[in-house]
């Protein structure tokens, strides 16, 4: 295959003059900031590492990018186990009830996280349909308080992040040929054992990328915790946006961006090598 | 390998009774009865959306029959699960898992019915001695060319010793060369293990190569269950002599019936043929006449031989190597085909040059109409 044909038939000039407004916007609206608040963290008011001297040294401000992480963690593995099985259902679901639940797991993500976020206030707050529900029930005796704790925020961020997890995993699960599971049963695994050993390995690219995808956005997810958490479910983006807005501390808020982009970019370095590692065994 | 439990059991190693799969309106496996002898290889053939392939899902149990019973050495399997079938398949593109070696492939069933490692090892090697391909065991499918990876799929079919092996169109991605290659191997191998082997096709020649027995599939039901030769000698009605090889097939009416023979009317002229299956023909019945181009007489003269001869104008010849295919327009416009000698003298003979055509009783099948 020519050169000319994998760049979709178009010339360097072509592509590069296409590509240009992009580049521009990319510029000015992401790298000129980047650049920005890089050097304002270790530059202002002079040349100093205090920023982040005082964000590796305080308790506190630790602890929150340790829950964050955490929190993130969490949210994954929630998004995985809850959003595998209804990936699996996707891939083998055929006409109007395939389209059904692709458009049931499209929707929210059409729909603005805000407004997402806004429906769980609905659902788990004091007189919310949780807590009603549970006390009519005759399960508790008085509301439980469920809005602005960490769980909260875990399973609002699961939920509005877990398209992230099913589109990829639904797309490598869709790719497996169906012969392969179909041999694996007729060769004398159950179907427990088909889905260990040959449906789950070769779904692994999808689960990474997805896990990878949910991970990223949910480390430096604003407006859910914002909502959701209150003050004692500081997260990572709360907290800059804490420093930046409210303390107007942008050097220190500068610092913190920083280290949340470098953990970022670590972890993301990290899946890509795993990914590759598994598409080498894949497709060598 | 002891190759014991794929030959031996019985008489009918498998034995299929009225089995009928339907899909909503359509029937797939019209009511399909057949036995297989321990060690013999038949072959399933018929075109495509013929219902063979349904056919072999049901035998390895991907898909359950309406009504009717599967008994392997014995053995209902009708309502058992495909693990618990015992039976080897061998996938029409391999269906090797990408992300195992050819060692964890082949080793994967025996895995799955928690057979001591080393034992797994020892048979994982034995397999792949059979398919000379013992050198390549920690490669990954991909690593291996298409001849190989079928060679593994066979193995990994073969290693746990199946009471039956399955093959859907196993050489079917193969090119012609290694197709035929690959076609002397597998029927050797069936052999050395004595394994009884049901083997799906579309390819006639294929099935002609290698099988013992061909069960010709049509429309759900088998129209003809016989040996090569027979099928091609003796085909039981139109369908399985146009699918097995050439044959020329016109309408004609029964003229008189005599012992064991009848003369037909064509629209070119009268002919005397052999009537096929058992239902009696009576004088005034319209039939379907089938004649191998091979078992056509062409000549430049009339012989005289008892066969009645009939004048036909030459299109034009075309030359196959080993015969020369003459293409013929009969008195009443009917085409035929036959071959011949590229020595005959009919096989040079020009385009509209006038020949005479006969063939003897035996070569004329007369088969009822209706028949496919």
């Amino acid at each position: 295959m020519s050169e000319r044909h994998i760049r979709g038939g178009l010339s360097k000039t072509t592509a590069a003059l296409i590509a240009l407004p992009l580049a521009l916007l990319m510029l000015v609206a992401f790298v000129w900031p980047l650049v920005g608040f890089v050097s304002t963290s270790v530059l202002d008011p002079a040349p100093t590492l205090a920023h982040y001297e005082k964000l590796f040294t305080s308790a506190l401000y630790m602890r929150v990018l340790a829950s964050t992480v955490v929190t993130a963690f969490v949210v994954t593995v929630a998004a995985l186990v809850l959003g595998y099985p209804i990936a699996i259902l996707m891939s083998r679901l055929r006409g109007p009830a395939a389209w059904i639940v692709t458009t049931c797991v499209l929707v929210p993500l059409w729909t603005p996280v805000l407004v997402r976020t806004y429906a769980w206030i609905i659902i788990l707050q004091r007189q919310g349909i949780v807590n009603d529900a549970l006390i009519s029930l005759g399960m508790i005796g008085r509301p439980l308080t469920m809005l602005y704790t960490t769980g909260a925020v875990v399973v609002a961020m699961t939920q509005v992040l877990m398209p992230f997890m099913i589109l990829p995993i639904q797309s490598s699960l869709r790719s497996i040929p169906k012969e392969l599971p179909q041999a694996a049963h007729g060769l004398g695994a159950s179907h427990f054992r088909v889905f260990a050993n040959v449906t789950w390995p070769l779904s692994l690219p999808g689960v990474m990328a997805g896990c990878l995808m949910v991970f990223i956005i949910a480390l430096g997810f604003y407006i859910t915790p914002a909502i959701l958490g209150g003050p004692r479910a500081q997260t990572i983006s709360t907290l800059i946006s804490q420093q930046a807005f409210e303390l107007l501390n942008w050097p220190f808020a500068s610092a913190i961006s920083v280290v949340l982009l470098v953990l970022t970019l670590g972890i993301a370095a990290v899946f890509r090598r795993m990914l590759r590692v598994e598409g080498m065994s894949l497709h060598a | 390998m002891s190759p014991s439990s794929l030959g031996e059991g019985g008489s009918a190693a498998l034995s299929l009774r009225n089995l009928v799969k339907r899909y909503g309106k359509v029937t797939a496996t019209d009511s399909v009865s057949l036995d297989v002898e321990a060690g013999e290889f038949v072959s399933l053939l018929g075109p495509s959306g013929s219902g063979k392939t349904t056919l072999l899902m049901l035998l390895a149990g991907f898909e359950t029959a309406d009504s009717g019973e599967i008994r392997l050495h014995g053995r209902d399997i009708s309502r058992v699960p495909p693990n618990k079938r015992d039976i080897g398949m061998v996938f029409q593109r391999y269906a090797l898992f990408p992300h195992m070696t050819v060692a964890q492939n082949v080793a994967f069933p025996l895995r799955m019915r928690g057979v001591a490692k080393a034992e797994q090892e020892r048979r994982v090697k034995a397999a792949l001695d059979m398919v000379e391909l013992r050198e390549h065991l920690d490669r990954v499918p991909a690593q291996l060319s298409g001849g190989q990876q079928q060679r593994v799929a066979l193995a990994r079919a073969i290693v746990f010793e199946p009471g039956i092996l399955l093959m859907d169109e196993p050489l079917g991605a193969l090119d012609k060369k290694l197709r035929k290659h690959m076609q002397v191997e597998l029927t050797e191998l069936q052999h050395r293990l004595k394994a009884t082997v049901i083997y799906v096709t579309h390819d006639q020649e294929e099935a002609l190569a290698m099988s013992s027995r061909v069960a010709i599939i049509n429309e759900g039901r088998i129209e003809q269950l016989s040996t090569p030769r027979d099928l091609y000698d003796r085909p039981a009605s139109p369908f399985v002599g146009d699918f097995i090889g050439d044959i020329n097939l016109f309408d004609a009416k029964v003229e008189e019936m005599q012992s064991g023979a009848c003369a037909v009317a064509t629209p070119f002229g009268r002919l005397l043929g052999t009537p096929v299956g058992p239902a009696a023909l009576a004088p005034g019945a319209a039939v379907r006449v089938g004649v191998r181009p091979e078992r056509l007489s062409v000549d430049e003269r009339p012989t005289g031989g008892v066969a009645p001869a009939h004048p036909a104008t030459i299109r034009h010849t075309i030359f196959n190597g080993n015969n020369v295919a003459v293409h013929m327009t009969m008195a009443d416009g009917q085409e035929l085909w036959a071959t011949v000698s590229p020595n005959d003298p009919e096989a040079n003979l020009p385009r509209g040059a006038t020949v005479h055509v006969s063939a003897a009783p035996q070569d004329v099948f007369v088969f009822p109409a209706g028949a496919a």
